[in-house]
């Protein structure tokens, strides 16, 4: 009896595991995560909304190619503006390159000029093992229904060079114009690549 | 092809690409053919990227500018080694990295005196990454000898993967998985582990030894896709390690694979 007791609970734990594993057109996993003045946010908060998830590290060279550049400044400020939620998430354990102290990220945010609607704090990985995140940047799409819609790379040239940004292709940009235009993503996951996540 | 350059060592020359790691070029000239090598030395505990760079990291970028009169094959890759990370596996190269290029030319006689310019954009990484892009310039008359015969024999039959084989491969997928079937037909050889590293990022999970188990005389291989694929493959494509016993000694070979891939 016992046995069978400690199967089913295995049963049960691994479902809720899996459940909790993020996967392209399916519900995305809930999480509460607090921002860097302390408030706490949770995603299911923002139902309703389109909301994008962005995996940060700004001491990696390819985040600072897209701040550094403004472009990823430009795309907070403009998608924003037409009502998406904008999470900035740093899965960086303590110790480790990216993972600062609340002042240090905040006077980093604002010399950066950055517009997003948060930045989060993942220090134990939770949130970014639970979405895959491997690199940094790493871009997940949520849309108004909940469902993830978008995982992959910002845009299509693998660099670190701030003159690659006007030439590429912004898969996140074209993502959300498509979404806010009501119609379905058309490339929903690309391969993402910059520094390791640093859990 | 490569396994058959045991031949004479002309040419050789350096440079710094980066604080990190510098790059040596020299030629061989094997039979009909000659070829180039570009030897990368990276410091202890840094590393460099292959052509599939896996979970982080970007791939070794490397272009060439040549003269009128000379053209080179695409690179012949060494064997990477896989690296963990947090639970991310990245595909590189520690301490030393040997990657080889035919050269193709009218007359032998006139690549002397000649420049040739490489590009290179690559990302060397520790527990930080550093990007660096560097034109190097080697004049073709300035280069020495890098390996002797047998260096260059242990590092072409160790450091390359085998283009020929005869393994009987079937390649299956099932659910979000490929099964790799492999015919064991040798009686003496235990397989212990496998290792595959594909060609494509993206599309399958990376790991350090994929899971396998033996059905009757094959071997069944686990290559799970990754959850967010950007697409479906028609054939599995990339290196296939394999660590066995043989008399007592545990014996690696790699094979380059393009395997075609069947629903089940």
């Amino acid at each position: 009896m016992k046995n069978l007791i400690f199967l089913i609970g295995i049963f049960f734990l691994t479902n809720v595991l899996l459940a909790q594993q993020a996967s392209i057109d399916s519900k995305a996993p809930d999480f509460k995560l607090k921002d860097s003045y302390g408030k706490e946010y949770s995603l299911n908060e923002f139902k309703g909304k389109t909301v994008v998830l962005e995996w940060i590290n700004y001491d990696c060279p390819f985040v600072k190619k897209h701040y550094d550049s403004k472009n990823m400044q430009q795309l907070q400020e403009k998608y924003t503006q037409k009502g998406v939620v904008w999470l900035a998430i740093c899965s960086s354990a303590k110790g480790k390159q990216g993972h600062f102290t609340n002042d240090e990220i905040n006077k980093r945010s604002k010399e950066h000029g950055a517009k997003f609607t948060a930045y989060l704090i993942d220090e134990d990985g939770t949130v970014g093992k639970m979405y895959g995140a491997k690199t940094t940047p790493h871009m997940f799409i949520i849309n108004s229904d909940g469902k993830l819609v978008y995982a992959g790379a910002i845009d299509d040239i693998k660099s670190t060079d701030k003159e690659d940004v006007k030439k590429a292709n912004n898969y996140v940009s074209k993502a959300l114009d498509e979404i806010l235009s009501g119609k379905e993503v058309s490339t929903k996951t690309t391969t993402p690549y910059g520094c390791s996540v640093k859990y | 092809m490569i396994k058959n350059l045991f031949g004479i060592i002309l040419i050789f020359s350096q440079a710094i690409v980066h604080p990190k790691t510098f790059v040596e070029l020299s030629l061989y000239k094997a039979d009909s053919k000659t070829y180039i090598c570009l030897n990368f030395t990276i410091e202890n505990g840094w590393h460099l990227y292959w052509l599939n760079s896996g979970d982080t990291g970007i791939p070794t970028e490397i272009t060439w500018n040549l003269p009128d009169g000379i053209e080179i094959s695409d690179e012949l890759w060494p064997i990477p080694k896989a690296f963990e990370v947090d639970g991310l596996v990245s595909y590189g190269y520690e301490n030393n990295a040997s990657i080889f290029y035919e050269i193709i030319f009218k007359d032998y006689s006139e690549i002397h005196n000649k420049d040739i310019t490489c590009k290179i954009n690559s990302l060397i990484c520790k527990d930080i990454c550093i990007p660096f892009d560097t034109v190097i310039t080697f004049n073709l008359s300035n280069l020495k000898s890098r390996f002797n015969q047998n260096e260059l024999k242990d590092l072409l039959n160790n450091q390359f993967p085998n283009k020929e084989h005869s393994l009987e491969l079937f390649g299956k997928i099932e659910g979000d998985k490929v099964l790799l079937e492999i015919k064991n037909n040798s009686e003496n050889e235990t397989i212990e582990s496998f290792s595959f590293f594909p060609f494509e990022n993206g599309i399958f999970k990376n790991v350090l030894a994929n899971e396998f188990y033996k059905e009757l005389e094959s071997y069944l291989i686990k290559i799970e896709f990754d959850p967010f694929r950007t697409h479906i493959p028609e054939k599995l494509e990339g290196i296939l390690i394999l660590f066995y016993s043989e008399n007592n000694s545990r014996i690696k070979k790699s094979f380059e694979i393009s395997v075609p891939l069947k629903y089940y």
